[in-house]
């Protein structure tokens, strides 16, 4: 059971892509050299530590006593107040965070589902005036979205009877899938002109249609390409906040940047209540980062990269 | 069954021809249209409206031509925000770049080897932009908050200030100091991916022709990584001028204007002062703004092999 070889960095860290298959050293020599980097990696330690700092201080105010936050703020608390989290829960923070996945994953689903047609029409049909189209969509991945609230607002305005109880949330969705789309279909044309042309051939010699070939080709080989689109845009939507405090008034419906927003206003004296909404709102993503960092990382990466 | 069919005149490529055409246009169509809906369409009547006077309150608008314009040019609240705007970009860019490639660069090698440090450089982009300003609001707070404690506790009390406005100009200096620590993990982590994008046979063939660690970073790492370093200063200069969440969060633009910008004067001219000609005269500075940006680096990568941005 022996292998020739010790155990590979590999393994350690759980890094799939640091080998380049270069030679491996001598275990003992490898192991000298990672003690030199760590020394040398000690102001970068450092540095990292003081990077996470605020926000470890903020969770440790979450659940701190009112007073102790008041007067030792940099003291570890001398009792858990879990109660602060059950009060932000009753400032519905629970509300929020429900709402905001609900908006985020409907706004998510329609810009895939536009998206994809129209990058496999970029990609492969290329219609008169395709090309001009596609700079068109691309000229929207800068737009600041000020440019826009106010002639949108009039458009809500038009667009939704008043008594529709979820007019307020229509009015955000329609923006947000509209400022997705130009990134998706971006990223998700890249993807598509990389794929082998044989492959749609033998769908349509099959007598599949484009729609069909999309489906049940495209979109199969492309998911690593749509999970990263998906979780950059799920992340934007997420915090997004100016058309949210334009187009939102109705407290049950807030999404949750708004509703954190609105509940710092409420509770403005109680500091460690706000913390705790504050950690409520930021536990979720974090695990999610832990569970799907890489795809994170290059989902959130991806649109300077390509 | 089209693939049956025998050959007649119109030949069977120019049937497929047509179709696809037709079906091009029709699977393109639902995206460009919601788009030209919400982003295009309204981006023109911004335009419009800055002509325009309009009170939120009433239907009736007063045609101004270029006033609002010139109007702009005298508010010294403008003035204010257009200046916090560029202190905005200036400051992002002489911090975050060079700091963002820092990290990326010489302690590329340790970030993968200790993937907690990458991830602590990164935490502060994943958190919601309202809780990071929270947070910071209440480290910031001059009486019992983190940092002037902090301070009183080092003997320093004269360093202990009312970051958020006391003197005023002093908020936009702490909200810049924040959103550099907030995005400074994103732009390492591009950076990052340029750095992994280049080949490994690059820098052996470097080695083997001698050159030094120095030498292979200047003549290896430098050109490659030109593209993506440029691409990354237009994200940092136009993110910094569509800046909104984390000024609203934490000072909403105040003391008195001290710490506004662009987009958080545009938003309370217009949906708190119903002034929303004027406010649509501040966005489309906004858009100018982004549109120069754009156009610099345009010409700066001109005649470079660019791909698409």
């Amino acid at each position: 059971m022996t292998g020739p070889h010790p155990p590979t960095p590999l393994s350690i860290n759980g890094e799939g892509e640091t080998a380049h298959g270069k030679q491996r050293l001598p275990y003992s020599h490898a192991r000298w050299r990672e003690t030199g980097r760590i020394t040398a990696d000690l102001p970068l330690i450092l540095l990292a530590v003081l990077f996470v700092l605020p926000v470890v201080w903020g969770l440790v105010a979450s659940v701190k006593p009112a007073d102790e936050l008041q007067f030792k703020p940099w003291s570890l608390p001398s009792r858990i107040v879990w109660h602060n989290y059950v009060d932000a829960w009753h400032g519905r923070i629970g509300q929020y965070l429900l709402n905001s996945a609900v908006i985020t994953l409907v706004s998510v689903v329609v810009i895939i589902a536009l998206s994809a047609p129209a990058a496999y029409s970029f990609a492969r049909l290329k219609f008169r005036g395709s090309a001009a189209m596609f700079l068109f969509l691309l000229g929207g991945l800068l737009i600041p979205v000020h440019a826009v609230l106010i002639p949108l607002y009039q458009v809500n305005e038009a667009l939704w009877p008043r008594d529709w109880a979820l007019r307020e949330w229509l009015s955000i969705i329609g923006p947000y899938i509209a400022f997705g789309l130009p990134l998706t279909v971006l990223l998700l044309r890249a993807y598509f002109v990389s794929i082998p042309k044989e492959l749609a051939d033998a769908a349509s010699i099959d007598g599949a249609g484009h729609l069909r070939t999309l489906w049940s080709v495209f979109l199969p080989v492309a998911r690593p390409a749509v999970a990263t689109v998906a979780i950059f845009q799920a992340a934007w939507i997420w915090n997004e906040l100016p058309f949210a405090m334009v187009f939102i008034k109705t407290p049950a419906l807030r999404t949750l940047p708004l509703g954190l927003l609105s509940f710092q206003g409420e509770h403005a004296t109680e500091w460690q209540v706000v913390m705790a909404g504050v950690c409520t709102s930021i536990i979720p993503l974090l695990i999610l980062y832990f569970v799907f960092q890489k795809h994170i990382i290059k989902g959130l990466t991806a649109g300077a990269v390509k | 069954m089209r693939d049956v069919r025998p050959e007649g005149r119109v030949s069977r490529t120019d049937i497929l021809h047509v179709r696809s055409s037709r079906t091009a246009y029709f699977m393109a169509a639902p995206a460009l249209l919601v788009f030209g809906f919400y982003v295009i369409y309204p981006i023109l009547h911004t335009c419009v409206l800055s002509a325009y006077s309009w009170d939120a309150a009433g239907p009736q608008k007063r045609y101004l031509g270029l006033a609002n314009y010139t109007a702009l040019a005298h508010d010294p609240f403008f003035g204010i925000a257009l200046k916090n705007n560029v202190l905005f970009i200036v400051l992002s860019l002489i911090v975050q770049l060079p700091l963002a490639f820092l990290l990326a660069v010489a302690a590329g090698s340790a970030l993968r080897r200790h993937r907690a440090i990458r991830t602590a450089f990164f935490a502060p982009f994943i958190m919601p932009i309202v809780a990071v300003g929270l947070i910071w609001q209440l480290i910031f707070e001059p009486n019992f908050g983190a940092l002037n404690t902090l301070l009183r506790m080092a003997h320093l009390p004269q360093f202990a200030h009312g970051w958020l406005g006391d003197p005023p100009g002093l908020a936009i200096w702490s909200i810049i100091a924040v959103s550099n620590w907030r995005f400074v993990g994103y732009h390492m982590m591009i950076l990052l991916a340029g750095l992994q994008a280049i080949p490994e046979e690059f820098y052996e063939a470097a080695r083997l022709d001698g050159c030094t660690g120095s030498q292979v970073f200047r003549h290896v790492t430098v050109p490659l990584m030109r593209r993506v370093v440029l691409v990354d200063a237009l994200l940092i200069a136009v993110g910094s001028i569509k800046i909104f969440d984390l000024v609203q969060v934490m000072t909403g633009g105040g003391p008195n204007h001290a710490s506004e910008v662009l987009a958080t004067y545009m938003y309370r001219t217009a949906f708190t002062e119903g002034r929303m000609g004027y406010a649509a005269a501040i966005a489309v500075v906004m858009l100018v703004l982004t549109l120069i940006a754009t156009v610099v680096y345009v010409r700066v990568t001109r005649g470079e092999e660019v791909g698409e941005l």
